[in-house]
């Protein structure tokens, strides 16, 4: 019976455990609404490895070692953003929006949404940072229309939730969209096309709605090109700093739209319409490339991930050596090539990271090493510095954004 | 070559004890069968004398002074004996002893000493033979029996019915192969699987870990498990029923009928029902505020209960033929047909919840069996089976309904379905005809040299229908197929007065398929791939018998998986076909020893066995998500080498009392250097994710006889198994206080059983996980709390069955 009550004792230990991770989730605990101190946790850097996710803070991204081993969260926060040292997280393992306190310790949970009562289906795809008062939660069309949800940040809690209907254009619907606020508007970046995604429509389309209400959607078109303007991983368009909002078209072959003839282009939306700017990236290279990502660093400076279709040829060769970073200047239209390693970008989920006239980007070559990079914006093609090391390649960093 | 075996030992005693003035008592004990029983209690009453069975069932007392005596013989599973005798000095005394079984004792999981299993044990293989004639009456699922044995580990998913997976020595998953009589259960369906067959039909389950012998005909890499039916000729027939928690109803007949012709008819039917509305709370159990999406979670004083997880199947299988003829040991014609219909509570974690999603299956499945010794000339056996399955499975999604969990519709999701992301209605078929045969040969050489043979083929195609099928689904639709054979040739001797015993074989797999691979041109374009793989593998097992209470016991073997239907052709729904996938392959060994029964005082004995092992696996197929296509397919991608060691421990005394104690330990780790993409992988090194590596049980059993009735039988035992907490993913990641982890659990069941004098009824009562824990064996899927059985068994006709 010693036997028995040791095990007994042990049940009991383990029930306190569990019970105690279950306070630990409770959702009704978040009046600590102080700042937290941003010192300790500057950046956050997200990693894939194994179809797990970890992620873990750091306070110097161009020393040492950042290091997932032994170190760091588990979970995903490739689908994530940071407001005033809150950590927000999409988890679809669960079906939840989850909120974190950035602590000296790690981060600390604080409350959760469940997504599946805001929408049926409980999965977001992207998760953006409206102003410092709200986060917009969005996905792609489905039979209902883009399921959304604005998320009150100091309530924690959904102020505007359901589906949006998306118009539809000489009958053909739109299949994938990803959306920026600018003003009182949103614009949904949009791949319209056939029920099987391989014949895009002979333009690049945005949808304008009033924002918040999700309402008098206006259909805006530009003849510059054709394909997806919503973006794969990142968003597919940017608002700059005087309210004018770019976006890049995707035209690989390993994409959705069947628009391989078509040009990658940057085109603007100005005081809510397309202009007449275009900027022909396609016709800076001499051989066919397409945009995979793109992320911009303010000053008219954006850097995209061009990968150079033959190098492609099937899905898996995107996780090879195949991507460059190029640093595109969208007021003078240039594009430099940076002499960074060539790696794989595709999987770079959410990279905003600006400072001090720096855009730093994780570099993981498949085979070698792995660093965070400093890239001086505008600094040419050698301007740039390898920062902390990573785990490598096999570590894929998803994410890597500023925390305050 | 037992009985000499024997007699040499007693020879040597006689000599010992010839040089002094008591005299001694020596003698065999054996069951009906006339085979040697080890563990027996002999005890020379009203003095401090007795002793205990060795392996070959001998057996003496020393030093007795002269006079007379009353033996009393004793052991758990068998009848009672008092024996008058007569001691005289100088003199030798043999008395041989046959032992009738008790199968009113109860509960006694693994019965040490029992022929079957000794036999088995004796040949080196790494193996634990389940004896379940005591445990037939209590409400136990084979399940709950194997998980309480050393090295071994199930996990389940929920309740009855619920998804299983079983751990051999740290090999999991496919690996591990399930036979039925030495054929494999594969083709039977999942009615008539290890899950359900209740353990009333079943006379002993043989579990073999890494090594596995020929004559169990197949690819079993990691392990393999043999259920083993009643092979008796008797007449009779039995019932049972029992009802509990959760709406839980279980129902099985049992019967044999012979006439003197050798007609024989064999029926073998079983029914489960179960709501399974067992209560949930904690992580991943919640629903959201209507208004803000806030989530609130249930506890566990205002816990969920389960709502679409009811689990209902029947099976019947029936037998024609002829037994015990001068053409045919046995020839049977069986046709087994069975229906299954369960509704699918969750995804992968409780955190998504689903309320109408449903899954069926029928089998039907006619078959041949012809088994004879001695065919056409002295020492040739052999045993052949054919059969033909047909399976149709059904996946319904359809619905347009969310539910969370308060089994409320909270949203209307036009697109359909509850899997997955956003969702998409499926209504899909699947349809397999599979066909099966086996030969299995035996010659014996010559008295110490047997030789054997088996060969096994399977064929397995593949349609699908569904309605509302997605274009890249287009290549499950049409026909697949996959072959496998299985050849193998064993040669197995005993030397030096049998203390040796080795089996050395050689195997050969084969693999031919015809895959469907999706490709898109200007359209979806369906391309079949013919693909061959051929693979050698061979080991050898190994026992010597140190003294009739050491045996030493290796196995080593090189051995090859094939991939089974689903990883080759894929599921139809997310798993996608692999036209290139090759088997998995590993290297095996075992090395144990099996010391005692040691006696310890009059009426106390021990027996210990502990086997170490080491495993080196690569090629493991694993599921890879293909990137923004929420499918996957199989691939060829993983490395694992590892060791580890369990320990046996079975305490008798009084015997009245049984203790086993058993615990494993298993160190495995990734030994992948570079992963698909030719990365180097810093997984490298790391102990297994989710894989449990440090496990327990202990068990104590009670029996007594003429309780409150004279001639009845009492048996109680408390049982609890312990789990030690593992991690979800790789360890070796991330800060260990942020880790999900499958926490350790500690669960203990208790039950009672009641045979009335006229040993017609058994009446027994279980009680699982008894402090009502929140226990898991997977992630964020919590199994049932508490719940109680009532079982009554009637034995309608002649043998005992329960």
């Amino acid at each position: 019976m010693k036997t028995r009550n040791q095990f007994k004792l042990l049940a009991i230990g383990a029930m306190l455990l569990s019970g105690l991770s279950f306070v630990s989730c409770s959702s009704d605990d978040d009046n600590n609404n102080s700042t937290p101190d941003p010192e300790y946790a500057k950046y956050t850097v997200s990693a894939g490895i194994d179809g797990e996710g970890y992620y873990t803070i750091t306070d110097d991204l161009m020393s040492g070692n950042i290091s997932i081993v032994g170190n760091g969260s588990e979970g995903w926060a490739n689908l994530s953003v940071t407001v005033d040292g809150y950590l927000y997280i999409l988890n679809n393992t669960e079906g939840l929006t989850e909120k974190y306190e950035l602590t000296p310790s790690g981060p600390v949970f604080i409350a959760s949404i469940d997504n599946g009562v805001l929408t049926a289906g409980a999965f977001f795809r992207y998760i953006q940072v409206v102003n410092d008062s709200e986060i917009l939660l969005l996905n792609n069309p489905g039979d209902s229309g883009v399921p959304y949800a604005i998320i009150d940040l100091e309530s924690f809690g959904a102020t505007s939730y359901g589906y949006i209907t998306m118009p539809v254009i000489d009958g053909v619907e739109n299949v994938w969209s990803n959306a920026v606020v600018q003003g009182s508007n949103i614009y949904f970046g949009s791949l319209y096309s056939d029920p099987d995604w391989t014949q895009a429509i002979e333009s690049l389309v945005t949808v304008r709605l009033d924002y918040p209400s999700m309402t008098n959607p206006e259909i805006l078109q530009s003849n510059a090109s054709a394909g997806s303007t919503a973006g794969y991983r990142t968003n597919g368009s940017f608002v700059t700093e005087n309210g004018d909002i770019y976006q890049y078209n995707m035209t690989s072959e390993l994409w959705n739209g069947g628009v391989t003839d078509k040009p990658s282009v940057f085109v603007r939306i100005k005081n809510g319409n397309y202009d007449d700017y275009v900027f022909d990236i396609s016709a800076e290279f001499n051989e066919s490339i397409s945009i995979w990502n793109a992320w911009y660093a303010g000053n008219g400076i954006a850097y995209a991930n061009i990968v150079r279709n033959s190098d492609v040829p099937t899905w898996g060769d995107l996780l090879q050596n195949t991507g460059t970073i190029v640093e595109i200047n969208l007021n003078n239209r240039t594009v430099t090539e940076l002499n960074l390693p060539k790696a794989s970008f595709r999987d770079i989920f959410s990279l905003d990271c600006v400072e001090d006239g720096k855009f730093y980007i994780p570099v993981s070559v498949t085979g070698g090493e792995a660093h965070i990079y400093e890239v001086n914006i505008g600094g040419g093609a050698n301007g740039f510095t390898q920062g902390a090391k990573l785990d490598g390649s096999n570590v894929y960093v998803n994410a890597l954004f500023k925390n305050f | 070559m037992i009985r000499i075996l024997s007699v040499f030992f007693m020879l040597c005693f006689s000599m010992v004890k010839a040089q002094n003035s008591n005299g001694s008592i020596e003698g065999i004990v054996k069951n009906v069968n006339n085979e040697p029983l080890f563990g027996i209690t002999i005890i020379l009453e009203n003095t401090n004398k007795g002793a205990a069975s060795s392996f070959d069932g001998g057996y003496i007392i020393n030093e007795v002074i002269p006079g007379n005596y009353v033996l009393k013989i004793s052991g758990i599973g068998y009848k009672s004996q008092a024996i008058e005798i007569s001691v005289t000095a100088n003199i030798t005394i043999t008395k041989n002893i046959i032992l009738l079984e008790d199968t009113s004792q109860l509960n006694q999981v693994v019965v040490n000493g029992k022929s079957k299993a000794l036999k088995i044990e004796e040949k080196g293989f790494s193996v634990d033979v389940i004896e379940t004639q005591q445990i037939k009456s209590q409400n136990l699922d084979i399940n709950k029996v194997l998980d309480r044995a050393p090295g071994v580990r199930v996990r389940r998913t929920g309740g009855i019915g619920s998804d299983y997976d079983y751990s051999l020595n740290g090999m999991s998953g496919n690996a591990i192969r399930f036979f039925i009589d030495g054929v494999p259960m594969d083709y039977y369906g999942s009615s008539y699987s290890i899950n359900n067959i209740p353990i009333a039909l079943i006379e002993r389950i043989d579990v073999y870990k890494g090594v596995v012998p020929v004559d169990l005909g197949s690819d079993a890499l990691g392990g393999a498990i043999n259920l083993v039916t009643n092979q008796d000729v008797s007449n009779f027939a039995a019932a049972s029923y029992s009802f509990g928690s959760f709406n839980t109803h279980q129902a099985a007949l049992h019967g044999q009928w012979r006439t003197n012709s050798g007609f024989t008819t064999k029926l073998s039917a079983f029914y489960t029902y179960s709501d399974n509305n067992y209560k949930v709370w904690g992580e991943g159990v919640f629903y959201g505020d209507e208004n803000t999406g806030r989530t609130i979670y249930f506890t566990k004083d205002n816990p969920a209960e389960r709502f679409n997880d009811d689990f209902k199947t029947a099976t019947a299988k029936f037998d024609i033929g002829f037994t015990q003829k001068t053409w045919a040991d046995q020839f049977f014609i069986t046709m087994l047909a069975s229906d299954q219909k369960q509704g699918v509570q969750t995804g992968q974690t409780m955190g998504h919840v689903y309320g109408e999603m449903r899954n069926n299956e029928q089998v039907l499945m006619p078959s041949v069996t012809y088994q004879k010794k001695d065919l056409i000339t002295e020492g040739l056996d052999v045993n052949v089976f054919a059969g033909y399955s047909y399976m149709e499975g059904t996946t319904i999604d359809t619905t347009t309904n969310r539910y969370d969990w308060r089994g409320k519709v909270i949203g209307y999701n036009p697109s359909g379905g509850e899997r997955g992301r956003g969702g998409s209605k499926a209504l899909y078929t699947l349809t397999d005809n599979a066909l099966i045969t086996r030969a299995n040969i035996g010659y014996q050489l010559s008295t110490n040299f047997k030789l054997g043979f088996n060969y096994l083929y399977s064929s397995t195609k593949r349609t699908g229908e569904d309605p509302f099928a997605a274009d890249y689904e287009i290549p499950f639709l049409e026909p697949q197929k996959v072959a496998s054979q299985f050849a193998g040739i064993w040669l197995e001797t005993k030397q030096f007065d049998e203390r040796l015993h080795a089996n050395v074989f050689l195997k050969h797999y084969g693999f031919d398929s015809s895959i469907n691979e999706l490709v898109y041109n200007t359209e979806y374009e369906t391309i079949v791939h013919e693909n061959t793989v051929g693979n050698w593998g061979g080991g050898i097992a190994a026992s010597y018998l140190l003294n009739s209470q050491f045996l030493i016991k290796t196995s080593i073997e090189q051995a090859t998986r094939l991939p089974s239907a689903t990883e080759a052709l894929g599921d139809g729904v997310t798993i996608t076909s692999n036209p290139n996938i090759k088997p998995e392959e590993s290297f095996n060994a075992n090395l144990g020893v099996v010391l005692g029964r040691y006696r310890l005082g009059e009426q106390h004995g021990v027996k210990v066995g502990l086997n170490t092992f080491y495993r080196d696996v690569s090629d493991i197929l694993q599921l890879d998500i293909q990137g923004g296509q929420e499918i996957g397919s199989f691939q060829n991608i993983r490395k694992i080498t590892g060791a580890g060691v369990e320990l046996d421990v079975v305490y008798d005394f009084f015997q009245h009392f049984k203790l086993n104690l058993n615990g494993t330990y298993q160190d495995l780790r990734n030994n992948q250097k570079t992963d698909e993409y030719g990365r180097d992988n810093i997984l490298y090194g790391d102990r297994l994710r989710n894989t449990p590596y440090f496990m327990m049980n202990a068990s104590l059993d009670y029996k007594t006889e003429d309780f409150i009735q004279k001639n009845s039988k009492f048996f109680a035992y408390v049982s609890s198994g312990y789990v030690h907490e593992f991690y979800l993913r790789w360890p070796s990641l991330g800060d260990s206080s942020t880790k999900s982890i499958v926490p350790t659990q500690l669960t203990f069941d208790t039950g009672i059983g009641y045979t009335f004098p006229s040993e017609k009824f058994v009446v027994a009562v279980d009680v699982s996980n008894i402090f009502n824990e929140q226990v898991y064996d997977n992630f964020l899927l919590q199994k049932p709390g508490r719940a109680i059985f009532l079982k009554i068994n009637y034995q309608i006709t002649q043998k005992s069955i329960f």
